[in-house]
């Protein structure tokens, strides 16, 4: 079940019809709770149970810790919740992918390590996330515990954002569960516009350029340089307006039900360096990193080659994070040692001001990086990223020549659209509309989406993480 | 902001914000953006030629002289005779009939590029008067062909008749929400039966009037006719609903087969069967295979009836990708090897057609 399937919609008007029936906020909860397993099950219901461990867990951990006078038993209680989500998680995700690392080795002793078909529960990633980040805060003071069992199982799984976040914080949701789901003709607007935004992003834009995404990636060798080079840039693209799609769903979603979701990208291929990249994209992943894994580990104040190694570290996790293989790795480890040779050799901070004399070659240059270290990301093995590299390096540059124009178009859109819209500040989102263009514009925006998208959507990208 | 009294105050009032003048405003925006899509997919994406009845050449025909645009998978112009015959390059000379399906239609390139202007031209330029009448209509199928044949011997008189064929030509006979005018009813025998569906005219001229309506309709047949043609086919399908072998028996192609030759008595029929394309697997390595096995069963059973010809230039699709690295379908805004031939596609199909009609015309 996805936002795009007619099983969400029946749900989502399911219990928008309940929660006008039924008005106190506890009952509220609940609804919202049943249909978040609902929601759940339907990708596969037996990693509800997964779930409910989860849950469990580090609600009571975090009474534990509220009522423990003693620093001591905080940090166990802290440490045990962590080591289970951690556990969970690497369990699930990472022990196929540590017993072949380590079986090469193995091997040589004569031991083989097993490889169990183990099956990746949908969203672990950020339910996991969320729940370690609420237990630390818990732990830090930051932010109350959850005031029962029900609000914190309806925090981990609330169903617009469960299986492809962005990461919630418990200091920014729980609090706005108290009023229960609130149907308001504001709500249902903005969260109307988000969700057609997200989906023009991801059914015409992103789906488009997986056709020659999808075709470069898989037979390179197949296709000439310069296509080959319009298919790594149209990934670049393709992944952001993919999640950033779903993303605005999951927000447009949630702002009808009347809960304000973290924003996850600000127009990320306007940066002008790579710190400011990860400031606009993923966010709810990157400001997760830099609070629980780059500050614990000392941030920038350890000394300049503490701080570098900091923001490796953080960033090979990131990107292990996303994938169990060494391709994500790499990407993570490129793009911290970009920030890491950043920092090193530039003198001040890197200023976010626009120039029009290099802010435009600064920002292609970021976009390119981003799109290079993609390669990695996409592709399917080791081997395929070489092949793709040699082709970009047009050291094997026959092949058909495919110009997909639709992708330089979405391209050049995105680009100059992106800085355009950074110039002038606009933001869709606080569009008023009580302006008489607001809804014609918005449901143009619907009928440009019926028409011209593909018929061949693909899965969004983020759900495989 | 207004007022109003309140007990012994006056209290301002928000003004009512969806008042006439937002109301009128909000007409002309949605009138302006109707407008500008109504334009912006007339010039670039889909524009209808004028229609009008021509009950013997299938209902509903584009008329003589107008015109058709399609930008969604290649682009194309595409005008015409009289009876939706599509314009060639001439109108005289031994006359040869081409019937087909969207292949044959080809509104993806301008009419020039499509190969039958391009042989009807190449037959010119090796002295051979003949004139071919691109008859391709999208989803034109085998029981269509033999429905049509009374009117067309009547207008053309054709000496020859190619019929471009695939699965689907076959397979969408059977079912008569595809076909126009005759079913395959199964046997035994099978026999084709008129067709109960008859066309909304009044709808049709609606609807092809616009290009937003037009585009409309498209969407709704892919979302559900061609969706249905996925279920129904197992998912055997490529993008355009083109039903595979499964859907089809031997006994209904070669039926069909005999009742196109019986159709036309007095014309020498050839089975035109565009090669499918090859197979790309995805790897690190070279691995392309040009050789269809469902290609050639279609050709095993069409050449098993008597008195028919086959046209598979396989061998110049390969070369056109070995020497030039040219793949012969797709399009800059589709994908290489999938859907309709591009022009590189029709240039060997031509090429093939020129040898073909040379060789029996002589």
């Amino acid at each position: 079940m996805n936002f795009l399937s007619t099983q969400f919609w029946v749900l989502l008007i399911s219990v928008l019809i309940l929660t006008r029936l039924i008005r106190p906020v506890i009952h509220q909860k609940l609804i919202l709770l049943a249909a978040s397993c609902l929601f759940y099950a339907f990708w596969d219901w037996r990693f509800l149970g997964l779930l409910a461990v989860v849950t469990v867990v580090d609600y009571y951990v975090s009474v534990g810790m509220q009522g423990a006078h003693n620093e001591k038993t905080r940090k166990t209680l802290l440490a045990v919740s962590i080591a289970s989500s951690l556990a969970i998680l690497g369990f699930f995700k990472y022990f196929n992918f540590f017993t072949a690392t380590f079986d090469s080795a193995a091997s040589v002793l004569g031991v083989h390590l097993p490889e169990l078909g183990i099956l990746l529960p949908v969203g672990i990633s950020f339910y996991t996330f969320e729940s370690i980040s609420y237990v630390m805060d818990v732990y830090h003071r930051k932010t109350e515990p959850a005031q029962s069992l029900l609000d914190y199982s309806v925090f981990i799984a609330f169903f617009p954002r469960l299986v492809a976040g962005p990461i919630m914080r418990a200091a920014n949701f729980l609090p706005q569960l108290q009023h229960g789901i609130r149907l308001e003709p504001t709500g249902i607007i903005r969260g109307a516009q988000l969700f057609g935004q997200g989906l023009l992003k991801k059914i015409v834009v992103a789906d488009t350029l997986a056709l020659i995404v999808d075709q470069v990636y898989g037979s390179p060798w197949l296709y000439s340089s310069a296509t080959v080079w319009l298919g790594v840039c149209s990934f670049a693209v393709q992944i952001y307006f993919d999640f950033s799609g779903y993303s605005d769903m999951a927000l447009g979603i949630a702002r009808i039900l009347g809960f304000e979701l973290p924003v996850n990208f600000n127009l990320p291929f306007t940066s002008q360096s790579f710190a400011e990249f990860w400031q606009r994209w993923h966010i709810s992943l990157s400001t997760w990193l830099r609070d629980y894994l780059y500050f614990p580990l000392g941030g920038n104040q350890k000394g300049a080659w503490r701080t570098y190694f900091n923001l490796i570290v953080t960033m090979l996790l990131g990107g292990l994070w996303h994938g169990a293989s060494w391709n994500f790795v790499l990407w993570g480890g490129l793009h911290g040692l970009a920030l890491g040779l950043e920092r090193a050799f530039t003198q001040d901070r890197p200023s976010k001001e626009w120039r029009i004399s290099t802010s435009w070659f600064k920002a292609l240059g970021i976009f390119l990086w981003v799109a290079l270290t993609c390669v990695f990301f996409r592709s399917p093995s080791m081997e395929m990223a070489g092949q793709v590299f040699s082709k970009l390096a047009f050291i094997d540059p026959g092949g058909v020549v495919w110009f997909f124009y639709p992708a330089a178009l979405y391209l050049l859109i995105v680009f100059i659209g992106g800085l355009l819209m950074r110039l002038k500040k606009i933001d869709l989102a606080t569009m008023d509309y009580y302006q008489p263009y607001f809804f014609p514009v918005l449901a143009a925006e619907y009928l440009f989406i019926f028409l011209f998208a593909t018929r061949n959507n693909s899965p969004f990208l983020y759900f495989q993480f | 902001m207004g007022t109003r009294v309140i007990g012994d105050s006056l209290v301002p009032v928000e003004k009512n914000k969806f008042n006439r003048a937002y109301w009128l405003r909000f007409f002309l925006c949605s009138l302006l953006l109707l407008v500008t899509f109504e334009v912006g997919i007339r010039l670039f994406v889909v524009r209808n030629p004028r229609f009008e009845a021509d009950a013997g050449f299938g209902g509903l025909v584009p008329r003589a002289g107008s015109t058709r645009l399609f930008g969604t998978e290649g682009f194309g112009v595409t005008s015409y005779f009289e009876h939706g015959e599509i314009a060639t390059p001439y109108r005289d000379g031994v006359s040869v009939v081409v019937l087909g399906d969207s292949m044959t239609a080809a509104h993806q390139v301008p009419n020039d590029e499509k190969f039958v202007s391009i042989a009807e031209q190449g037959l010119r330029d090796e002295g051979a008067v003949v004139d071919l009448h691109n008859l391709g209509r999208p989803l034109q199928v085998i029981s269509d062909i033999v429905y049509l044949a009374p009117s067309i011997i009547e207008t053309y008189s054709p000496k020859v008749v190619i019929v471009q064929v695939s699965y689907s030509s076959f397979s969408l006979s059977l079912d008569s929400s595809m076909t126009n005018y005759y079913t395959l009813k199964d046997g035994p025998p099978p026999k084709l039966v008129h067709n109960s569906n008859s066309e909304n005219l009044q709808m049709e001229n609606i609807i092809s009037s616009s290009g937003l309506l037009t585009m409309l309709q498209n969407r709704f047949y892919q979302i559900f006719v061609l969706s249905r043609l996925d279920r129904l086919a197992g998912r055997e399908v490529d993008q355009f609903g083109r039903t595979r072998r499964g859907l089809v028996s031997d006994k209904q192609i070669v039926f069909l087969v005999r009742s196109v030759v019986s159709a036309y008595p007095d014309a020498r029929i050839a089975f035109l069967v565009i090669p499918s394309s090859p197979e790309i697997r995805p790897g690190e390595n070279s691995n392309i295979s040009w050789n269809s096995t469902e290609d050639a069963e279609l050709i095993g059973l069409i050449s098993s009836v008597e008195g028919v010809e086959i046209l598979h230039p396989l061998s110049g699709f390969q070369k056109l990708y070995e020497e030039q690295g040219i793949l012969p379908r797709g399009f800059s805004d589709s994908a290489p090897n999938k859907g309709h031939l591009n022009k590189f596609g029709h240039q060997v199909i031509a090429k093939a057609l020129v040898e073909f009609l040379l060789r029996i015309l002589k």
